[in-house]
């Protein structure tokens, strides 16, 4: 989380590795009302539910809402200041850059979205097995998790893009953004599949579960029904928490020229992008950020309000 | 102990022959050799000549072991880039730059880091709170090649107060540490202030007041010694990260360090340094890990050593 | 040619609306608006023309010229152990004497020859070398250092990055690079005494005295003691030529200084040279900070800063580089660009008028075909009509293809070779212009040079559809043309093309009859759309106010800059250019 290129995937996880922090099963269910209400009164934490939702939704509607498709360019109008006509002027071959910025965050969330999905399908399964199967299971993928922590993220991503991108491959993966998802997705499941184990190992030892194996229920059900549920919470966390660093990830690989391609915009892109106008048209690297900028701060009060609400001792 | 180090280390050295293999087999899938760099189609023999040259011509597996029956003797190969060094030279010519770069960032970030973090969660729901918690999303939201971009133009550019960048005097640690440190501390006290609200409310602590001790000792006692485990678990391992430099901030700066070295090796196929490299951040990796969780035990002695890490 | 952008990826803005097109300036008569120019054209010569007549008199200032070069790239400083692996960005190439030189007017000079002759049949080319040069260990230069040096440039040892260059001109180089005769079997080898030096050519070889501009030798005896490397180590560097190395702190400093025992006919004003290493974006903060001298290609964003205010905007020259061009290229063997009526659509499709204006500026002019002007056989005007910008004509075009308003034309992806932010740019605007007038949707992808340079020669070609440049290498028009020979860079193959610009290339005639040659060949290429044609690249440069010098004079065409190949001994630069008051001390 350094810098923006930092995809070893060990997401930051305040706590939630430490069991005290982690709710019981039962208050969990129980206190489920409890914890909405909880949210609600996390002032932050509705802030920053109200600024990811506003996002999202400019994320899903945004060929409605932009004034010209991202393609649109107008030579004769190149390199404009903010104005009326041109809310956040246009860029260096005439895009509306309001356009731009708006199907930015489109491909930037989708990025960030898929992403995570992808980290969760990876992570999750292998950390359950790890943590609940426990002897070679657990070696074999912890080891595997080593080795992917090990190495540098940075250049697995790019290794793996120059192939994905090439010859061959390119008939398998011609989307570029699920490109770039699949390697973001791909380097960044360990930080997932390392909290869904803690969970499993520390949750395993609970009373109620070892109650469950006692009355004679299944490992695979003992999972399904107890252990899922309690931890999801900490897995919501380390989600909004993720998202961000996904979209850092992908600005970073935009910053070397491996990102998403033009004509598709991207936040990531377009602040790269930016960098040498920062003395000349401002505006171009000032918008990006900002919306960059807002969805951290929004994910950022989004996991420390769930963190808050869902935390049982906080009545 | 000392068996739980040793089986520790052998797991490094497992990890270090994995890693290494999966290296040399990306780079050998990412198209392009390191000779592809003429404007036209090289003529076929000159194509098999520097492909002899820099040992390519030989089957994948026969690189690989060639490759690692040296490396293991401590003998990395000449850098594609750089045909007048060696591998082992160039890194250890260019990694203390960068480590003279990463230590006062280190020291900054972490002592500014924890110092705002405290004042923030001591202060909880203040002005100052608002503030840490404000600058901390904004140092971790711009880029550090941002901040850097601004720091050359004001203070070279505009005031021409420090060079552009280079290395030589003091001068030119000034503007890398500042770009450099401001995304880490931002981190640290973020964090820094959540652990500490995390063990403020935690049930010893309550506990601790309850029994009437004085706020002072149940901050020194009860709750720093409490926060710095996850704090030791997760900001420890973003030393390594700062160590081995960062791109952008060396590009930016002009630094001679290492960093650069991941792109362009990267980009111009240099194998021999791709692989070195590779090895050499696993290694820290490797280590840094292994500290973190003897620290971790130091700290907290419920935990004892066994197996792979907790979390 | 070697000298193009490395490893610039970001894409910057550019001025709409700069005040000089670049027509004005080729053209003869200069209009209004030279202002810019006008200005810094008059400036320092009448100093330097003092200077050079005083001989011995110095100038005030401290002679010390400072550059930036990228430091990716510098690996070796020799043309002959690489010629893409080195800095070339600023100043290269002065530690021998080429055989020729160019001046501004791209007329051919003798350099380390004093004369050349070839025989009848035009097959073998003997250059007297001029008696009396040395090298800094106290050798004489003798034909025995070409021999060595192309003989060790052909060995599998060297796995030469060039070796393309003598291919097919230089008798028996092939048959060496492969292995079956021995190195000394090529076709350079010494005359009759130790100062001729003779060259034999497969086929007749009019343009060979142009292509020897590449023709700086190594010592013999350096390579003999110390190996290839001898000059990237201050210790063992030898050199003939004005400077020698003193200094090289890989990625930070590269310092040329006076070498004494110069005995050549181009003394270089300064006195040091020192090449700053780093990363190209940074240029254009080094050169705001008087950290640099110089700097060319820069990035739109710059040149707009450069632009806004009235003493920077006199620091920007705009000459013509290597006279590149700039265009999109076709595989022609595959669907659907193996039917002409889809290339010739894209060729109309083109506003080049459009982007000179809004996006080129001074960096370009709109081309149409494939030698820029300026170069011989340029022909625009007689073959602008070809792929003139003619929407409509565009899309009943590839409506007749079978895709009309782009329905069922699959989505395509144009590659670029780590492009310049103004490469990139040009890309997007050209993306727009097919999507508008043709509707057909394209995506952008930069890929670097070595993957890309793997997948555009890999046959079959791995790229069908790509954007990029290309300029010369020596100022022939065969060195453009045979780009585009069969099996070459490209995977267009039309034997009556080959046929034509070879037998141009080895035409014995009247050099005028051989020109119009080039321009029959030039036609069947412009006229069958391998490549729509989109700009010649007109290098932007800025250069400070204290670098003065005849150098900065017009050439014959009125065009003010800095002159292929820069700074080097391949040029007659160093003898023109000196460091005059105003200069920071350095």
């Amino acid at each position: 989380m350094m810098d923006p290129v930092e995809l070893s995937g060990d997401i930051q996880q305040p706590a939630l590795v430490d069991e005290r922090t982690s709710p019981s099963g039962r208050r969990y269910r129980t206190n489920f009302q409890l914890a909405v209400d909880r949210f609600r009164r996390q002032k932050l934490g509705m802030i920053g539910l109200v600024i990811v939702l506003i996002l999202l939704a400019v994320a899903v509607f945004a060929p409605w809402i932009a004034p010209t498709h991202y393609t649109k360019a107008d030579l004769m109008a190149v390199n404009l200041f903010p104005s009326r006509e041109y809310p956040m002027g246009t860029d260096q071959i005439g895009h509306n850059y309001l356009s731009r910025v708006i199907y930015g965050i489109r491909t930037s969330y989708m990025v960030g979205f898929l992403a995570v999905i992808l980290a969760c399908v990876i992570g999750v399964p292998l950390g359950v097995a790890a943590g609940l199967r426990g002897g070679k299971t657990d070696f074999f993928i912890m080891r595997i998790v080593e080795i992917m922590t090990a190495f540098p993220g940075l250049l697995f991503a790019i290794f793996l893009l120059s192939v994905v991108n090439s010859g061959v491959m390119q008939r398998v993966f011609s989307n570029q953004v699920l490109n770039v998802v699949f390697v973001i997705g791909v380097t960044s499941w360990v930080g997932i599949c390392r909290l869904t184990r803690a969970q499993m190992l520390t949750l395993r030892e609970r009373e109620y579960v070892e109650a469950s194996a006692a009355m004679g229920a299944g490992k695979f059900h003992i999972a399904v029904r107890h252990l899922m549920p309690n931890a999801i919470p900490p897995l919501i966390i380390a989600i909004t928490l993720l998202m961000p660093t996904a979209i850092f990830a992908e600005a970073g690989l935009s910053f070397l020229g491996l990102g998403i391609n033009e004509p598709v915009p991207s936040l990531g892109k377009m602040v790269a992008d930016s960098r040498q106008y920062i003395q000349l048209y401002w505006y171009l690297g000032l918008f990006p950020t900002l919306a960059i900028a807002l969805t951290v701060i929004g994910f950022a009060f989004l996991g420390d309000g769930l963190r808050d609400a869902l935390d049982p001792r906080q009545n | 102990m000392g068996r739980y180090i040793l089986g520790r280390l052998l797991s490094l050295i497992f990890v270090l022959f994995a890693v290494s293999l999966i290296a040399f087999l990306l780079m050998h899938a990412v198209p392009g050799g390191p000779f592809d760099i003429g404007e036209r189609r090289l003529p076929e023999a000159t194509r098999q000549a520097q492909l002899a040259k820099y040992g390519l011509d030989k089957p994948i597996y026969e690189q690989y072991v060639r490759y690692m029956w040296h490396a293991i003797q401590g003998d990395f190969g000449v850098p594609f880039q750089r045909p007048t060094e060696t591998v082992t030279g160039l890194i250890a010519s260019r990694w203390p730059v960068t480590i003279a770069i990463g230590i006062p960032t280190i020291l900054i970030a972490y002592i500014g880091g924890t110092v705002l973090g405290t004042i923030a969660a001591t202060r909880q729901n203040s002005w100052i709170d608002y503030l840490v918690t404000t600058l901390g999303t904004l140092g971790l939201t711009v880029p550090s090649w941002v901040v850097g971009t601004w720091l050359v133009l004001i203070l070279s550019v505009r005031w021409d107060l420090l060079p552009t960048g280079g290395w030589g005097s003091w001068k030119h640690y000034i503007m890398p540490v500042i770009a450099y440190s401001l995304a880490p501390m931002a981190l640290v006290a973020r964090y820094t202030r959540l652990t500490l609200i995390e063990t403020m409310r935690s049930d010893y602590v309550r506990t601790a007041r309850a029994k009437g001790l004085g706020e002072r000792r149940i901050m020194l006692g009860h709750i720093f010694r409490n926060a710095a485990i996850p704090w030791v678990t997760v900001l420890l391992p973003e030393i390594p990260n700062i160590l081995t430099g960062s791109i952008f901030i060396e590009a930016i700066f002009n630094i001679p360090g290492l960093g650069s070295y991941f792109v362009t090796s990267t980009i111009s196929r240099d194998y021999p340094m791709i692989l070195a490299l590779t090895l050499l951040i696993a290694t820290l990796w490797g280590v840094t890990y292994l500290i973190t969780d003897i620290l971790y035990t130091v700290l907290d002695p419920r935990v004892r050593l066994v197996g792979g890490r907790a979390g | 040619m070697f000298h193009r952008d490395r490893n610039q990826k970001n894409i910057f803005v550019t001025n709409a609306h700069y005040p000089i097109s670049r027509r004005a300036v080729l053209g003869a008569p200069v209009a209004a608006g030279l202002g810019v120019f006008g200005s810094a054209m008059l400036r320092g010569d009448a100093l330097a023309a003092q200077l050079l007549q005083e001989g011995a008199a110095k100038p005030a200032a401290q002679q010390v010229l400072v550059l930036a070069d990228d430091a990716a790239t510098a690996k070796v400083i020799d043309l002959f152990l690489s010629a893409y692996e080195r800095p070339v960005a600023a100043a290269s190439d002065l530690f021998s004497e080429p055989l020729v030189r160019l001046n501004k007017d791209f007329e051919l000079l003798p350099a380390a020859a004093e004369s050349w002759s070839s025989s009848e049949d035009g097959l073998t080319w003997t250059f007297e070398i001029r008696e009396g040069l040395a090298w800094s260990d106290g050798n004489p230069v003798t034909a025995n250092d070409w021999v060595a040096t192309f003989q060790y440039a052909v060995s599998p040892e060297a796995a030469w990055d060039f070796t393309w260059y003598f291919q097919g001109t230089l008798k028996n180089w092939a048959e060496a690079l492969e292995g079956a005769i021995g190195v000394e079997e090529i076709g350079v080898r010494v005359g009759a005494n130790d100062y001729e030096l003779v060259f034999e050519t497969v086929a007749p070889a009019p343009y060979l005295p142009a292509m020897l501009l590449y023709s700086l030798p190594l010592s013999a005896a350096g390579l003999a003691a110390h190996g290839p490397l001898y000059n990237t180590n201050p210790a063992t560097a030898i050199s003939s030529g004005p400077y020698i190395l003193a200094e090289w702190i890989p990625d930070q400093r590269i310092t040329y200084v006076r070498n004494d025992h110069y005995a050549g006919t181009l003394p270089g004003l300064v006195d040091e040279i020192r090449i700053e290493l780093t990363n190209p974006d940074n240029y254009f903060t080094l050169y705001q900070a008087d950290e640099i001298d110089f700097m060319r290609n820069p990035t739109p964003a710059a040149l707009a800063i450069m632009q806004r205010d009235e003493t920077t905007a006199a620091e920007i020259y705009s000459g013509v580089g290597d006279f590149p061009t700039y265009y999109i290229f076709f595989d022609v063997t595959a669907e659907p660009w193996s039917d002409l009526k889809v290339r010739q659509a894209w060729s109309h499709a083109i506003d080049r008028d459009a982007l000179e204006q809004s996006i080129l500026g001074p960096n370009g002019v709109s081309a149409y075909s494939w030698l820029a002007p300026g170069f011989p056989a340029n022909n625009t005007e007689g073959l602008k009509e070809i792929q003139a910008f003619d929407p409509e004509l565009a899309q009943s075009l590839l409506a007749d293809a079978g895709y009309p308003n782009g329905d069922g034309f699959p989505t395509q992806q144009m590659m670029l070779r780590s492009p310049s932010p103004l490469e990139e740019t040009v890309a997007q605007a050209l993306a727009a212009m097919i999507k508008e007038t043709l509707n057909i949707d394209i995506e952008i992808v930069g890929q670097d040079a070595q993957g890309y340079m793997a997948a555009l020669t890999a046959k079959p070609t791995e790229i069908s559809l790509g954007f990029m440049r290309y300029g010369m290498d020596f100022f022939d028009p065969v060195s453009m043309l045979s780009v585009w020979l069969s099996g070459g860079r490209h995977s267009w193959s039309n034997p009556d093309f080959d046929t034509a610009v070879l037998a141009a290339a080895e035409y014995l005639g009247d050099p005028a009859e051989r020109i119009e040659l080039f321009k029959e060949a030039e036609r069947m290429l412009v006229e069958d759309v391998p490549a729509v044609f989109v700009y010649h690249g007109t290098e932007v440069q800025f250069i400070k106010p204290w670098l003065a010098g005849e150098f900065i004079e017009p050439d014959k065409n009125g065009i003010a800059a800095l002159h292929f190949p820069v700074f080097t001994m391949m040029s007659t630069v160093p003898g023109e250019l000196f460091i005059a008051e105003g200069a920071p001390e350095r």
